[in-house]
């Protein structure tokens, strides 16, 4: 990609506004799809556990110079890993205090977590409550599909200890720091009843993952259907679209509010520029480490935090590709009027070697049957609506 | 863009401009009313930036 063409073009970068800290490098979990530990890119195994005092001191000062730098009005910190639970409620606690402390006088935090959960007691829970911490804990359906994949070193299921964090985080006292369930869709399983698992924990919002997966590595896909992954999201989406009081799914409604001429909001569909800094425990700071389930090094970018500023992310090619919209597709996607929706996917998905990440989605034809499905309902609910309109 | 127009090409977005917004908000599945109420507060936001953490997005 020729950046200097690019920024003649008109383009000018997005701000980095989320920043995922990886605050802790292991994980008391081993499921089975993990990018972090299952995948092409193994560098977890050269970082160390927990990220250092001095790595955190400068994560929080370089944040702070960034939002005053672009004047933000809101920054967005998830503290991550491997399990960021695995620090124990007191280190969580006082990780989210230096944030707050050192943003709030210039804009709005959000701070969140990605758990396993099964670590959340009610003394962390207390701890990340003080802290205004929400929390996003991932489930992927039934006990006997979850204990499939989200299982202890030892290969022990672990859907019994998430459903007891769960009850915990729904507690009425808690329902301020519940920020979803994470679901990573298994095509051979049933997407009712994972759906109607997933409803019954009563989180504010769902989002459903398709398993990270590309050209060279594709998904596993059950026979007797050429989009097994669309037709599950399909049949989920229908049981979520009938629903009297929905939760949130982010995915289904960044179809339709793609499909109504807005923007999306996840990396999964859409062309929004992805405004996204990964800082891992050794103070590197890496593009979304989804990447990783590509190809060793896909995510690196060569910064560190203790001596580069976020901005020198966002010359990066890998990063502007993702921020440039449209003109990052192949000529293929471009050719097909859906990628006015999908916007060719998740980057990651497009991954071939020898070809990079032009290309459609390892799960084009799965977006299609989602995108189709989804226009025909709303088409069909916007026509009803014409019609009490017109009478 | 409107799915019958012009050559019958099929498009994906769907044709809204006709109806009031109230009536899209008020009159739809929640479903519906929950992404048509996003897609009005994304009007404050013009980048429509991903977010890493979906419980970010109101």
């Amino acid at each position: 990609m020729d950046l200097k063409q690019v920024r003649e073009s008109g383009w000018r970068p997005v701000p980095v506004r989320d920043v995922i800290v990886k605050v802790h490098e292991r994980c008391n979990l081993a499921c089975t799809y993990c990018y972090v530990y299952e995948h092409a890119d193994q560098s977890w195994r050269d970082r160390p556990s927990v990220m250092p005092a001095d790595v955190w001191q400068a994560t929080v000062a370089s944040l702070t110079r960034h939002v005053v730098r672009h004047g933000l009005p809101a920054i967005r910190v998830i503290l991550h890993g491997g399990e960021p639970l695995l620090l124990g409620a007191a280190r969580v606690g006082e990780l989210a205090g230096d944030l707050r402390a050192s943003l709030e006088e210039h804009c709005a935090v959000e701070v969140g977590m990605q758990t396993n959960g099964v670590l959340l007691n009610e003394r962390m829970m207390a701890e990340l409550r003080r802290h205004r911490v929400r929390i996003g804990i991932s489930v992927d359906g039934t006990r006997a599909d979850h204990d499939r994949y989200r299982v202890t070193h030892d290969g022990r299921g672990t859907f019994d200890r998430v459903a007891a964090a769960l009850r915990l985080l729904g507690q009425p006292e808690n329902r301020d720091s519940y920020g979803g369930l994470l679901c990573t869709v298994a095509a051979d399983t049933d997407p009712i009843a994972t759906y109607d698992t997933l409803r019954a924990f009563e989180p504010p919002s769902i989002n459903f993952l398709l398993p990270h997966a590309n050209w060279d590595n594709p998904p596993q896909r059950p026979a007797g259907s050429p989009t097994p992954h669309g037709d599950w999201l399909v049949a989920a989406f229908d049981r979520w679209y009938a629903d009297e009081d929905p939760p949130s799914v982010q995915l289904f409604e960044d179809v339709i509010v793609l499909l109504l001429g807005g923007k999306g909001s996840s990396e999964q569909i859409g062309l929004s520029p992805a405004a996204l800094a990964v800082i891992e425990t050794d103070g590197t700071i890496e593009q979304v480490d989804a990447l990783k389930s590509a190809y060793p090094g896909a995510a690196a970018t060569g910064l560190d935090i203790r001596r580069d500023e976020l901005d020198a992310l966002l010359d990066d090619p890998g990063v502007v590709a993702r921020q440039i919209g449209r003109i990052a597709l192949s000529d293929e996607c471009l050719a097909c009027p859906l990628h006015q929706v999908c916007g060719g996917g998740h980057y990651v998905h497009r991954y071939r070697a020898g070809a990079g990440f032009r290309n459609p989605s390892v799960y084009c034809d799965d977006l299609q049957r989602l995108i189709n499905h989804v226009r025909d309902r709303v088409v069909a609910d916007v026509s009803a609506l014409s019609g009490k309109a017109r009478s | 863009m409107d799915a019958g127009s012009e050559s019958n090409r099929w498009a994906p977005l769907v044709e809204v401009s006709h109806l009031p917004i109230a009536d899209l908000v008020a009159g739809g599945d929640p479903a519906l009313t929950r992404s048509v109420e996003r897609l009005v507060r994304s009007l404050d936001d013009p980048d429509g930036v991903i977010s890493a953490f979906s419980s970010f997005v109101q």
